[in-house]
């Protein structure tokens, strides 16, 4: 019997997409060679010139932007001291993938930037440790110990509490990095290894310290709550720790994630405040954002040109690649595949065995390129054939988004409730982008406004509290009655990750939630799995918008994924946003079937008039009056008089269809 | 006696530069030698039988043979006329048709002469009739452009019977003379220099002076216009004038190219080449015709010199949107452009 000798073995293309920067791939150095060279180049400048320098990267979806920050973060984290033996790297590497909403860069920012400076490399040591290493060897004035010399003693267990530290360490927190008590106190525990969980989220600015954790780490609680200001001043503050032997490489991916639309701009906007503030404010630092070539026009439109020169010191692009490339990235994974080996070893002289370049000469023609992740999935085709005899069966882009939806929801469940306020953030604008095209979204100047959606002259304003801290919640409900005592014309929304409890010793703030209801406020608290089916959109939706959503080589427009989600939005999801939007209470049961009754009779008639849509379905008209209100993304409502229903289509969907007909 | 005549005869033929008559021979002999003009005749057929003189129609006497005689006679006739009709330089040299035309034609064959013969009328010209047309054209462009109809009647008071074909048909050959196209009001021409773009812009002139005029209270000046027109258009005054090597479209090909790679540059920031161009951007500063900057934009791509990056979601933009971006025969949307460096 013959057995196919590919059946078993792992298709070697199957991994088009690289996650982040930290991931460890098989590379191709020649490939993008020319971009690694501009980074490098400009990061050396940083070291020699004491200035910052940015590169801006743009090129297609699956060009192979992260897999150059990948590159990069290996060339620059895994470099040896001279003489010494441990790895100390040559910067503070840091991968910011911006699915984050714009309004709160500088916390998502604080977030990425502290989980990458204690990155753990495999010998156990992480950025922190290096870059104090590298700083404790440049205060040497008598050069007794070289950088990788130091990271040894700081590393070694019993020296944690080598009476040294204190003597040493908060004074040159102090004087070199000008860095504020608390954070000084924060770092020193992190870096000698004591209370490191607790510092390490009091750093990332999570407020579930509890008082007794702050006490011990010598720092009081901030009843304030995380604000932009506030991880602004600390990036910038961790921003100082580096010096020229060790600057800070700034790493920013998917930039396009930011926009909650197509025509989104204010979003690149603060992005191109935020990159420049960085570059200003920091002698060390290396910029590297990668945008899209097909954003890049809108980019360059939407930010400020002075923002914009910051960004871009140096352009790099990343070209398609074409046969010659092509051919080294498909001979280089087919020489990884372990099991391949033998077989190929029979096979010298076909350096694409068992692919033929035949195959690949036809898809290039004599002068085609293509993005690296194309070629990848190509090659995977022509691989997958090979083991089943047969090519790849056609893609199905509505049933690879079903089964990716379910996969991150599933994912997504996991989150704790650290993870909420992040994904309502972010998420609430792209639900209720992808529900209700007709609210507005707007961002309020209050700080306690998290988002502003309005429909004609119904204005609802959201206030995300998921705090943990019941001192900062109870200022933030202080505060959202004053807001609510000076805007009654607008609704207030409070919105609470179903799982944090309110304790029962927390009396000031219970009184003054309970206070806001009793004047009409709404509190939403969504359960788990509708903040996992948020989380699962809000990244559908960003990969989308970045090109990282592809199926078989073919990247899903967010438009494709949009429409999907409309048509497919789980019922959870649905019911949390009308809730939102259009009543108090959690809606009923018997609302989908009175939902499917309605939506029924719109899908023949289109348009009809409330009085008598309620007269066909036997209801009064106040109850279908409420119904429609809590499903604004599904109904068309003309308030009128006289009031009129229609069936209600994004214009994106209606755009498509248009095209599809043509 | 008789001898001495003969050889006043001889001596006065041989002075003379044309055949004489007997009434002029006789009139020239002197006194002494003066006779009849019986006798003369009868002497000068004598001589004649002899060889010593020839005789010539209209029963005139020369001391040289016509037959060698006669092609210079003609050509030093062409030589005032250029192009001529055999009966023209037979009542010019007033000898008979008969002789004149097989002077002619052993002169046409020996390539002294040349023919032209526009219809049906044959004529006869001193140098080769299409050479003899272009100078006359080159002559009469070095003064400035002339239309087609000034042209056609310079050339036919040179080449009778000159036709506009025959101008169209020798410009298609020459690689001198460009042929200005006609917009508008402006008339086609031919001239010697690339057209001045003045007369085609008179309207566009009295445009922005009304678009000046329109703006002025809002103090924007012609200069203001004139700077805004040259960053909109992307043109360079001192753009080169078309290669002669060319044909018109190779030509629009061989000046795009770079007119295009140049632009491209220009749209980059100073000192960096790799980065990335708009393609809609690069159509609004070349200003060429969407077709034509479409196919050389490919063409610049498929030679290698420069890199096209995709529209990834085109279905995303709207038809005019689409429409601004480049398009390839697989209906790949293209967005940005950047050259490549010639390894």
């Amino acid at each position: 019997m013959n057995v196919n000798p590919f059946a078993a073995i792992p298709n070697p293309f199957r991994q088009t997409i690289v996650k982040d920067a930290w991931e460890s791939l098989q590379d191709v150095p020649e490939i993008h060679a020319q971009a690694f060279d501009t980074c490098c180049r400009a990061f050396e400048n940083v070291r020699t010139s004491r200035h910052c320098d940015s590169v801006l990267l743009h090129g297609g979806a699956g060009s192979g932007k992260t897999h150059l920050l990948s590159r990069l973060q290996r060339h620059w984290t895994s470099f040896t001291a001279p003489g010494g033996s441990n790895d100390i790297g040559r910067c503070v590497f840091l991968y910011c993938r911006l699915q984050t909403s714009p309004h709160r860069l500088w916390q998502h920012l604080r977030k990425t930037f502290v989980e990458d400076l204690l990155h753990r490399f495999p010998d156990g040591t992480t950025q922190l440790q290096r870059l104090v290493a590298c700083r404790f060897a440049e205060g040497d004035r008598n050069k007794r110990r070289p950088p990788a010399l130091w990271l040894k003693w700081i590393t070694n267990p019993a020296n944690r509490d080598h009476s040294g530290w204190k003597r040493i360490l908060l004074p040159w927190l102090e004087r070199e990095a000008q860095i504020g008590f608390s954070l000084q106190r924060v770092l020193f525990h992190l870096i000698t290894g004591h209370h490191v969980l607790e510092a390490g989220a009091w750093l990332k600015g999570e407020d579930r310290l509890p008082d007794e954790a702050a006490a011990r780490m010598g720092i009081s609680g901030n009843e304030e709550g995380q604000t932009e200001d506030g991880a602004r001043e600390l990036v910038l503050s961790l921003c100082r720790l580096a010096s020229p032997l060790m600057p800070v490489a700034f790493c920013f991916d998917q930039i396009e994630a930011l926009q909650t639309s197509k025509d989104d701009e204010e979003s690149l906007f603060l992005f191109g405040q935020m990159a420049a503030s960085l570059f200003n404010s920091s002698n060390n630092a290396l910029l590297i954002s990668c945008i899209q070539s097909s954003v890049f026009d809108r980019f360059k439109a939407a930010i400020r040109e002075a923002d914009f020169d910051r960004i871009a010191q140096r352009w790099e692009t990343l070209n398609p690649l074409d046969k010659k490339l092509a051919h080294l990235l498909i001979q280089s994974r087919l020489a990884w595949s372990g099991d391949l080996g033998p077989l190929r070893a029979k096979h010298l002289q076909e350096t694409l065995w068992p692919i033929k370049a035949a195959d690949l000469d036809a898809y290039f023609g004599p002068t085609a390129a293509y993005p690296a992740r194309k070629i990848i999935a190509f090659a995977g085709s022509l691989f997958e054939k090979l083991q089943t005899g047969q090519a790849p069966p056609p893609q199905d882009p509505m049933e690879f988004l079903r089964k990716e939806f379910e996969r991150r929801r599933a994912a997504a469940m996991a989150q704790d409730e650290a993870e909420s306020d992040a994904t309502l953030a972010h998420g609430l604008p792209l639900l209720a982008e992808t529900l209700g095209g007709q609210w507005r979204k707007k961002r309020h100047p209050d700080k306690d406004i998290d988002l502003l959606l309005s429909h004609g002259h119904k204005r609802i304003a959201l206030s995300l509290c998921n705090h943990q801290n019941m001192r900062g919640l109870a200022a933030r409900l202080k505060r959202l009655t004053d807001w609510r005592s000076r805007n009654k014309r607008s609704e207030l929304v409070l919105i609470r990750d179903g799982r944090l409890p309110i304790g029962r010793t927390a009396v000031v703030t219970r009184s003054r939630l309970e206070s806001l209801v009793e004047k009409g406020v709404s509190l939403c608290q969504p359960d788990v799995e509708t903040l996992a089916a948020l989380q699962a959109l809000r990244s559908l939706i960003s990969d989308a918008r970045s090109g990282d959503l592809h199926d078989g080589g073919e990247a899903i427009s967010p438009k494709t994924v949009e429409e999907w989600l409309f048509q497919n939005l789980d019922n959870g999801l649905t019911a949390f946003f009308g809730q939102i939007v259009g009543a108090s209470e959690t809606p009923e049961e018997t609302d989908s079937e009175l939902m499917n009754n309605i939506l029924d009779i719109l899908k023949k008639r289109k348009v009809i008039s409330l009085e008598k849509l309620a007269e066909e379905i036997h209801q009064t008209v106040p109850l279908i009056e409420q119904i429609v209100k809590r499903h604004p993304g599904r109904i068309g409502w003309l308030q009128g008089p006289p009031a009129v229903l229609f069936d209600y289509r994004p214009i994106e969907v209606l755009s498509s269809r248009e095209e599809d007909a043509e | 006696m008789i001898e001495g005549l003969r050889g006043a005869l001889e001596g006065i033929l041989h002075q003379s530069q044309a055949p004489k008559s007997i009434p002029q021979i006789s009139e020239e002999l002197a006194g002494s030698f003066r006779i009849s003009s019986k006798d003369l005749t009868i002497l000068l057929g004598e001589m004649t039988a002899l060889g010593e003189i020839f005789t010539w129609p209209h029963k005139k006497f020369w001391d040289r043979d016509p037959r060698t005689v006669l092609p210079d006679l003609i050509l030093s006739f062409m030589t005032k006329c250029l192009v001529a009709s055999a009966s023209k330089i037979k009542t010019g040299l007033k000898l008979p048709l008969e002789m004149v035309e097989t002077a002619l034609n052993e002169l046409a064959e020996r390539g002294m002469l040349y023919l032209w013969q526009p219809g049906k009328a044959l004529y006869f010209c001193l140098s080769e009739p299409r050479k003899m047309a272009l100078d006359t054209i080159l002559n009469a462009l070095a003064a400035g452009p002339l239309t087609e109809k000034e042209l056609i009647g310079l050339l036919r008071k040179r080449l009778p019977g000159y036709q506009a074909k025959d101008l169209k048909e020798l410009l298609s050959y020459s690689k001198q003379v460009y042929e200005y196209p006609k917009y508008g009001k402006v008339k086609a021409k031919y001239g010697l220099e690339p057209p001045e773009p003045g007369p085609y812009l008179d309207k566009t002139i009295q445009d922005i002076t009304a678009v000046q005029r329109l703006l002025a209270p809002f103090r924007i000046s012609l200069a203001a216009i004139h700077e805004t027109l040259g960053r909109e258009l992307g043109l360079r005054p001192t753009a080169k004038a078309p290669s002669p090597e060319f044909t018109p479209d190779q030509r629009t090909f061989s000046e795009a190219e770079p007119l295009i790679l140049m632009a491209v540059t220009r749209l980059q920031p100073p000192g960096q080449r790799r980065a990335l161009v708009s393609v809609r951007e690069l159509r609004r500063s070349v200003g060429l015709a969407k077709s034509v900057f479409d196919k050389i934009v490919l063409s610049l791509a498929l030679q290698g010199k420069v890199a096209l990056h995709h529209h990834d979601f085109p279905s995303s933009l709207s038809p005019d949107e689409r429409d601004e971006l480049v398009r390839d025969e697989q209906g790949t949307y293209y967005v940005g452009i950047v050259p490549k460096d010639i390894p």
